[in-house]
C-alpha cells in the first residue's frame, strides 16, 4: 500500500513527466502492434482466397456436362461428385491419402482415365493439395517470406524499441534518484526501491497494452474497412481484417520480457551505487574523466562554447541520435518501400487486358478469326498476338528414369541483361543453379517436351550447347536457358498463339471489353486478366495508405519527440550549475543561448541527414525492378524535408525552452 | 574616482501576495584599492547585494556603477563585459564548471572574450596561488582549497580591479579558510579592489571597511 502512495504522490507532483514516459511506451507498441494485425489480415486474406480458390476439394473439372457426371461417380476413395456452373468438384475422402504425393498420383490418372472415357475433349482438370484446399498457403517465395519479412521486421522494431525505452526509462529513473537516495538513506533496501518501480513498471506495461492494442486494432479496422480491404481482385492479394489474440499476447509478452530486463537492468545498475552516487545521479556524468582535447579559443564565444560541449558533454544528444536515427531511418525504408511499390503497382502496363488460352497445344492456339473478331470490339486499339512458352513444357532429359524431371524456362538472349557475345542456333546460356551443378561449358543439355505436352506437334527433343553461364535470377524449381534471338523466334513460330495482349483506347473500357471477351470465349481453358482492375484496386486503397503512413508518422512523430523531450529538457535542466557559473563569470544571455544551441543543431543536423543515408541504397537496391527515382524526388524526398523539419523541431524546442526557463531563473 | 557606486538600492520579492525587502535604499561607495567586508546574519541581504553589485541581479529602484558605468542602463552583453574585465567572482561553492579541468575553469574568462592565452600570465597566477601542479585535474580531483584557488585564479585571470567574493571561506577548514583570506587580502595588496561578504567577524576584522547589513538596510562603522 506503501508503495501505492507513494506512486501517487510522485504521480501527483510531476505527472508529465511520468505520463510521458507512458506516451513513449504506449507508441513504442503501436508500431509492431499494426504490423502484426496487418500480418493477421493478410494471412486471413490468403486462407479465404485458397478456400475461394479451391472450394475445399481436391480436383475441379471444367468444361463438363451434368451428363459428365456419371463417370466421376462411385470411385473407391473419392467422394461423390458435385456438378455447379459447368464444373465437377471431387475430393480424396481420406485425409492421409490426400496428402501423401504418391496417392494423389494415382487419383490424378484414375481422373484422367475417366475423363478420357466421357468423351469429352474439353475437361480441364485442376488438381490441388490438401494444404491449400484448406486455406494453408504454400508459396514459400511470395505469400509466405513476405510473412516471414513482416514478422522479422516485428522483431527488429520491438528490439529498437527496447533500446529506445531503455534509454527513456533510464532518463526517467534519473529524475527520481534523489528521491530515492534519500529513502534508502532512510533505511529502505533496495527490494523496497525495486518494488516500487515495479509497480510503476507494471502499472505504465498494462495501461500501454490496453491503449496500444486498442489504438493498433482500431486504426487497422477503420483503415481496412474503409480503404484497404481487398478481394476478388486478381492480381493482388486478398487482404481482410482480422486479428489474431494469440499474436497480439505473443508480441505483449516480447514486449514484457524486453521491458522486464531493461527494468532489471536499469534498477540493478542503482543497487550497486552508493547513497552519495544516486542523490548525485543527475549530475554524475559530468564528473566523469573525459579524454583530454585540446583547448580551444574560436573566432566567438559560442562557437568555443558549443564545441566544448561537443567535447565533453555530448552524451545526451548521441543517446538522442541513437534514439531517434534507428527509428526514423525504419519508418523512411517501410515509407519508401510502401510508396515504391504503390508506384509499381500503379505503373501501368503496356497493354490494359490479357487474353489466354492454357494448354493451347490441347484446344488449339487463338485463330486469326479469334483476332478479328478482338481487334472489332468495340474500345480496343491495339492487340499483340503471340506465343508464350508454358514454363512446363520442357524438361531437362535425364539418364536416370527415377529422377524428378526439371522444367525448363527458355528465354530470349537479347532479354538477359548480360547478353555479351551473340549466340548462334543451339548454343545457350544457362543460369547458374544448383540443380545444373554438374555441367560446365562445352557439355551439351539435352531438353526434351514433358509427358503432358508429348502427343502435341513442335519440337519434341532439342541438343543444346553450352556456351555460358549467367548472374541472372532464375527460380530454384527450374532451370532458365537463354536462346539466340532467330533461334527463340524459329521455335514461337511453329507453335500457335496462347496469348492475346489488347490495349484499349480507354482504360475505362475495361469492363465493357473484359465482359465481352468472356462472352467470346466462355470456357475454363481461356484466362481474362484485366490489368486496369489492379490500377483501380491500387487508386481506391490509396487513401487508406496515405492515411496508414500518417498515422505511422503521428506515432513515431510522438514517441521520437516525448524522448527526445525528455532527455534535452533533461540535459539543460542538468547544465544549470554551468550556465550559472558562466554567467557570473561574464557570459553573456545570448552566447550561453547559442552555445547550447548549436551543440543542439549539429545533431538535429545528423538526425536529419543519417537516415537519408541509409534510406538511399535501399532504394538503389530497389530501383533493379523498375525506375523509381520520379517516386523517389517526387514522393519520398518532400516527405522526408517535412520529416526533417520535424525532427529539427523535435531537437531544437525542448532546449530553447528549457535554456528560457533556466535563464528566467538564472 | 569610485570604483563601485551604490546609489538608493532597493530590491523586493514577491511571496504570494508578500512584498519582501532584502535591500531597503542602500547607498555607499567604494574607492579603489579598498577591501570591504559586508557583514551580516543569513538572509540579511548580503548575497543579493554582491549579485547587485556584480550585474547578477536587478534592482527593483536605484543604480550600481563600476568605474562608473552604470550597470542599470547597460544592455546584457555590456553587463556580461563588465563582469568579465571589471569584475572578479568568488563563490561560497567555488562555482567551477564539472567538466573542465582547473586550466579550463581558470581562462574561461579569456574564451568568453575571444582573447588569447597569455600562458606567462596563467603560470604567475597559478604559481602565487600553489595549483600549477593540479591544472590538468576535474573540480571532482581537487580538494576544498585547491577549488576556492582555481575559483580565485579564474577571478585574477582577466585582471579585474574589482574582487566579489561571497563567503569564499565558508566550505573550507580554518587552516584553509586562514589560507584564502590571506590570499585575497595579497591580491589586494596588488591594488585590487575586493569586496567580501562573510558572517566572520575575524575575516572582516582584516579588512579596511566594515559594512553591517540587517533586514535590508545598511549602516557603517
Amino acid at each position: 500500500m506503501g508503495y501505492l502512495i507513494y506512486l501517487q504522490k510522485s504521480f501527483l507532483r510531476d505527472p508529465k513527466r511520468h505520463i510521458s514516459f507512458f506516451v513513449a511506451v504506449t507508441c513504442s507498441f503501436i508500431l509492431p502492434l499494426l504490423i502484426s494485425v496487418y500480418r493477421d489480415s493478410s494471412a486471413y486474406g490468403m486462407e479465404q482466397y485458397l478456400l475461394d480458390k479451391t472450394k475445399g476439394v481436391t480436383y475441379h473439372i471444367s468444361n463438363a456436362d451434368e451428363d459428365d457426371m456419371a463417370y466421376f461417380e462411385n470411385i473407391p476413395g473419392l467422394s461423390s461428385p458435385a456438378f455447379d456452373e459447368g464444373i465437377i468438384y471431387l475430393s480424396i475422402l481420406s485425409d492421409e491419402e490426400w496428402k501423401n504425393k504418391e496417392t494423389v498420383v494415382f487419383y490424378d490418372n484414375l481422373i484422367q482415365k475417366q475423363a478420357a472415357l466421357s468423351g469429352n475433349e474439353r475437361l480441364i482438370i485442376s488438381g490441388y493439395n490438401y494444404e491449400n484446399a484448406h486455406g494453408i498457403s504454400t508459396d514459400t517465395g511470395g505469400y509466405l517470406s513476405a510473412q516471414k519479412l513482416l514478422l522479422i521486421i516485428n522483431l527488429f522494431i520491438i528490439l529498437i524499441s527496447s533500446f529506445a525505452i531503455q534509454s527513456a526509462y533510464k532518463s526517467h529513473l534519473n529524475q527520481f534518484s534523489s528521491d530515492m537516495g534519500k529513502l534508502v538513506s532512510l533505511g529502505a533496501e533496495t527490494k523496497h526501491i525495486a518494488m516500487i518501480f515495479a509497480f510503476e513498471f507494471a502499472a505504465i506495461f498494462c495501461m500501454a497494452s490496453v491503449c496500444s492494442v486498442f489504438v493498433s486494432v482500431g486504426m487497422m479496422k477503420f483503415l481496412l474497412g474503409s480503404f484497404l480491404e481487398m478481394q476478388n481482385v486478381k492480381e493482388l492479394s486478398w487482404l481482410l481484417f482480422h486479428v489474431e489474440p494469440q499474436n497480439i499476447f505473443l508480441h505483449l509478452f516480447l514486449f514484457f520480457v524486453s521491458f522486464a530486463a531493461v527494468f532489471f537492468f536499469t534498477i540493478k545498475k542503482y543497487a550497486r551505487c552508493s547513497v552519495f552516487e544516486i542523490i548525485h545521479r543527475q549530475t554524475n556524468e559530468n564528473f566523469k574523466k573525459h579524454k583530454y582535447k585540446r583547448f580551444k579559443i574560436l573566432s566567438s564565444p559560442s562557437a568555443s562554447l558549443a564545441r566544448l560541449w561537443r567535447q565533453r558533454t555530448n552524451k545526451t544528444f548521441n543517446s538522442c541520435l541513437l534514439t531517434s536515427v534507428p527509428i526514423v531511418t525504419v519508418f523512411m525504408i517501410v515509407f519508401s518501400g510502401i510508396m515504391i511499390g504503390f508506384d509499381s503497382l500503379k505503373t501501368e502496363s503496356e497493354y490494359d487486358i490479357r487474353l489466354s488460352i492454357n494448354d493451347a497445344e490441347t484446344f488449339g492456339g487463338f485463330a486469326p478469326e479469334d483476332v478479328n473478331l478482338i481487334k472489332g470490339i468495340s474500345g480496343v486499339e491495339a492487340i499483340s498476338a503471340e506465343y508464350e512458352i508454358p514454363p512446363d513444357k520442357y524438361t531437362v532429359v535425364s539418364d536416370d528414369p527415377s529422377a524428378i524431371p526439371l522444367p525448363v524456362r527458355i528465354l530470349r538472349y537479347s532479354d538477359l541483361d548480360s547478353a555479351k557475345t551473340p549466340l548462334s542456333e543451339h548454343e545457350i546460356a544457362v543460369c547458374k543453379n544448383q540443380n545444373l551443378s554438374s555441367y560446365s561449358i562445352g557439355d551439351t543439355l539435352e531438353i526434351g517436351l514433358s509427358d503432358h505436352y508429348s502427343e502435341s506437334s513442335g519440337i519434341v527433343s532439342l541438343s543444346l550447347l553450352v556456351t555460358e553461364f549467367t548472374d541472372a535470377k532464375s527460380a530454384d524449381w527450374a532451370v532458365d536457358i537463354y536462346l539466340s534471338d532467330s533461334f527463340y523466334e524459329k521455335i514461337i513460330s511453329m507453335e500457335p498463339i496462347n496469348i492475346i495482349e489488347i490495349k484499349l483506347t480507354d482504360p475505362s473500357a475495361s469492363s465493357h471489353v473484359q465482359s465481352v471477351l468472356q462472352t467470346y470465349f466462355p470456357g475454363a481453358e481461356y484466362e481474362i486478366t484485366n490489368h486496369q482492375e489492379t490500377v483501380d484496386a491500387v487508386l481506391y486503397t490509396s487513401p487508406g495508405i496515405y492515411l496508414l503512413i500518417l498515422f505511422l508518422f503521428f506515432i513515431i512523430f510522438l514517441f521520437v519527440t516525448v524522448i527526445l523531450y525528455a532527455k534535452l529538457s533533461d540535459y539543460i535542466e542538468n547544465s544549470r550549475g554551468i550556465i550559472r557559473s558562466l554567467y557570473t563569470i561574464g557570459a553573456s544571455i545570448r552566447d550561453i543561448r547559442l552555445s547550447y544551441i548549436k551543440q543542439d543543431i549539429k545533431a538535429a543536423f545528423c538526425a536529419c541527414v543519417i537516415p537519408l543515408l541509409f534510406c538511399v541504397p535501399f532504394i538503389m537496391l530497389a530501383s533493379d525492378s523498375f525506375d523509381i527515382i520520379e517516386t523517389f524526388l517526387i514522393k519520398v524526398l518532400p516527405f522526408y524535408m517535412i520529416m526533417a523539419l520535424f525532427i529539427i523541431a523535435a531537437y531544437i524546442h525542448p532546449v530553447y525552452r528549457t535554456l528560457k526557463n533556466v535563464m528566467k531563473r538564472i | 574616482m569610485d570604483i563601485v557606486s551604490v546609489k538608493n538600492l532597493t530590491k523586493t520579492f514577491t511571496q504570494g501576495t508578500d512584498k519582501i525587502f532584502a535591500l531597503k535604499n542602500v547607498s555607499f561607495s567604494i574607492k579603489p584599492g579598498e577591501t570591504v567586508a559586508i557583514i551580516g546574519q543569513s538572509g540579511s541581504g548580503k548575497t543579493t547585494l554582491l549579485n547587485l553589485i556584480g550585474g547578477i541581479e536587478k534592482p527593483t529602484s536605484g543604480n550600481v556603477e563600476i568605474d562608473g558605468i552604470s550597470l542599470q542602463s547597460s544592455s546584457d552583453s555590456e553587463l556580461s563585459k563588465i563582469r568579465r574585465q571589471k569584475i572578479g567572482y568568488i563563490f561560497q561553492d567555488f562555482n567551477l564548471i564539472p567538466v573542465l579541468t582547473a586550466e579550463e575553469n581558470i581562462v574561461m574568462p579569456l574564451l568568453l572574450d575571444s582573447k588569447k592565452i597569455n600562458k606567462k600570465h596563467l603560470h604567475s597566477i597559478t604559481d602565487f596561488l600553489g595549483i600549477t601542479e593540479r591544472m590538468k585535474h576535474l573540480p571532482s580531483e581537487l580538494s576544498g582549497g585547491q577549488k576556492q584557488r582555481v575559483a580565485i585564479a579564474r577571478a585574477l585571470i582577466n585582471r579585474p580591479g574589482l574582487i566579489l567574493a561571497d563567503e569564499p571561506t565558508g566550505n573550507l577548514d580554518k587552516n584553509t579558510a586562514d589560507e584564502i583570506m590571506q590570499l585575497l587580502l595579497e591580491i589586494n595588496r596588488n591594488g585590487t579592489t575586493v569586496i567580501l561578504v562573510t558572517h566572520e567577524e575575524k575575516y572582516a576584522d582584516m579588512c579596511q571597511r566594515k559594512l553591517y547589513i540587517s533586514d535590508g538596510i545598511i549602516s557603517e562603522t
